[in-house]
């Protein structure tokens, strides 16, 4: 190592008060990036299998109502986006060619 | 041309598949760079004949701008990939790329700032180096608050996949700007076609540091795509398969 | 390639040329705005306005630092080569300030063009090198002197 003893690390030759900060600072930010989508993962697994239980519950009764599980997945969306619908394949769209 | 291969490169599923197989690996060799990177920069290295210690912050400002412009630039070709194929994927990737961008145009700014104290004297001058890369924090700003002022998925997409091409003119201000124009901020170091003015006992750690954050943020990218996927696709069986099967990442 | 698609991709980059166009005619401009810093050749032939604010700045020619012994006033010379202007500024001189090093100041040019600087930054090259490398070098271009390089 450059620095001989840990007095002359934390110092850094006067700079150590700019150096150890920005080094903190970079920290966290490569801990967000690795934190934030972890969580976010989390919470849409969650959603999601929480959505396809209520789903195999709604299964049960002997009702074969398909128009109205329709309806209710739409109301789950959390992003408020419109999917076109359900049996939309997940390749690519080529909308309005 | 075989169009069918990069419409193949387009589907969500595809690349959930092929990505679930890459990241651990790629995850471990960002974190090793990473580490090997910064400890050797922050503690093997000689300090610099003038700036001292300080120098330091190099190791951290230059991956995180470097980053900063080169994901704007990819945004962009996304965006742009958005409007001419409507691939969705192109939209999620634009979509999961603006936070990570966003945090490391932050962070150069603010390790600039810190480092220019004890060098230039001052924290923050309007030249045009530095006025560019504020610039770039806003456009990134703009492009993530446009989103969430979107309902539609398609305008949003739209939106800010045109938002992002207008802004990408900023990017080469940002890597001529001290060629252009007299600023505080000194010229490039690390230059395409000449050797670079580092010594090489500095200069390994640099790169490796900067391979290790391009690295990083393919990591992180493919994390948050592959989430985004999970949510826009989440009423097709696979989805369904793959959440049950607990998949972890 | 696809018409439709071809279509698309050419409005795309006529966008991207149209804001650059936009922009670059700003920035030519607002150039005069931007760029109000006068090199030392400038302050010379007069090009510099005197008493308005503006930024200037140069080499810090050797030999040339004198500090007022009162105060922390101090003046020197800044050159680029192709003039030479006295600088006055009273305050803490930057770290990295070093004969032979660039400066750059805010100010105002007095009637005498000494431009009496209100701030003074350092300007620092894009070169990097552990001190033992300078120090060579310094000793290979000063073969009789002292080999004291920037410190």
């Amino acid at each position: 190592m450059y620095f001989e003893n840990f007095a002359s690390l934390v110092d850094m030759g006067g700079h150590g008060i700019y150096v150890w900060p920005t080094y903190a600072l970079g920290l966290l930010v490569i801990l967000y990036n690795i934190v934030s989508p972890m969580m976010a993962r989390k919470k849409i697994v969650t959603q999601i299998r929480r959505q396809a239980k209520a789903a195999n519950n709604r299964k049960k009764p002997a009702s074969s109502d398909t128009g109205r599980k329709v309806n209710s997945h739409e109301q789950f969306s959390a992003n408020g986006q419109q999917q076109a619908s359900t049996t939309e394949s997940s390749r690519t769209v080529n909308e309005g060619e | 041309m075989n169009w069918t291969f990069f419409h193949k490169l387009g589907s969500p599923k595809w690349f959930y598949e092929i990505s679930g197989k890459w990241l651990p690996w790629l995850a471990i060799l960002a974190a090793l760079m990473m580490a090997t990177g910064l400890t050797w920069g922050l503690l093997f290295t000689p300090p610099d004949y003038l700036q001292g210690n300080s120098y330091r912050i190099i190791f951290l400002h230059v991956p995180t701008a470097f980053l900063a412009s080169a994901i704007y630039v990819s945004m962009a070709i996304a965006g742009a990939v958005t409007l001419i194929w409507r691939i969705k994927l192109a939209d999620m990737a634009l979509k999961c790329m603006a936070p990570i961008g966003t945090s490391f145009c932050f962070l150069a700014l603010l390790t600039g700032a810190i480092w220019g104290k004890p060098t230039w004297g001052t924290w923050w001058v309007w030249d045009a180096r530095l006025t560019s890369m504020l610039i770039l924090l806003f456009l990134y700003f703009g492009v993530i608050a446009l989103r969430g002022a979107i309902r539609s998925a398609t305008t949003q997409a739209r939106a800010c996949a045109i938002l992002t091409l207008v802004g990408v003119v900023n990017i080469p201000i940002i890597k001529f700007s001290v060629q252009w124009w007299n600023t505080l901020h000194q010229g490039s170091t690390l230059k395409l076609t000449e050797k670079p003015s580092m010594a090489p006992e500095m200069l390994w750690p640099l790169l490796i540091s900067i391979a290790a954050f391009y690295l990083f943020f393919t990591v992180v990218l493919i994390i948050r795509l592959r989430t985004e996927i999970l949510d826009r696709e989440r009423r097709t069986k696979w989805v369904r398969n793959a959440v049950e099967a607990g998949a972890r990442s | 390639m696809n018409p439709v698609r071809k279509q698309r991709l050419l409005l795309i980059l006529l966008l991207i040329a149209g804001v650059g166009v936009a922009v670059a005619l700003a920035l030519f401009a607002l150039k005069e705005n931007i760029n109000h810093y006068y090199s030392p050749a400038q302050i010379v032939s007069g090009e510099a306005p005197i008493g308005q604010k503006i930024r200037g700045g140069g080499v810090v020619v050797p030999g040339s630092l004198k500090r007022d012994p009162n105060g922390l006033t101090v003046t020197f010379n800044v050159s680029d080569g192709e003039g030479e202007v006295e600088v006055e500024y009273t305050g803490i001189l930057p770290d990295l300030f070093r004969e032979g090093q660039g400066i750059v100041g805010t100010g105002k040019l007095d009637e005498k063009r000494r431009f009496i600087a209100e701030e003074l930054l350092a300007k620092h090259d894009e070169n990097y090198m552990p001190p033992e490398v300078q120090h060579a070098i310094d000793k290979a271009h000063k073969p009789g002197a002292n080999a004291e390089g920037a410190q």
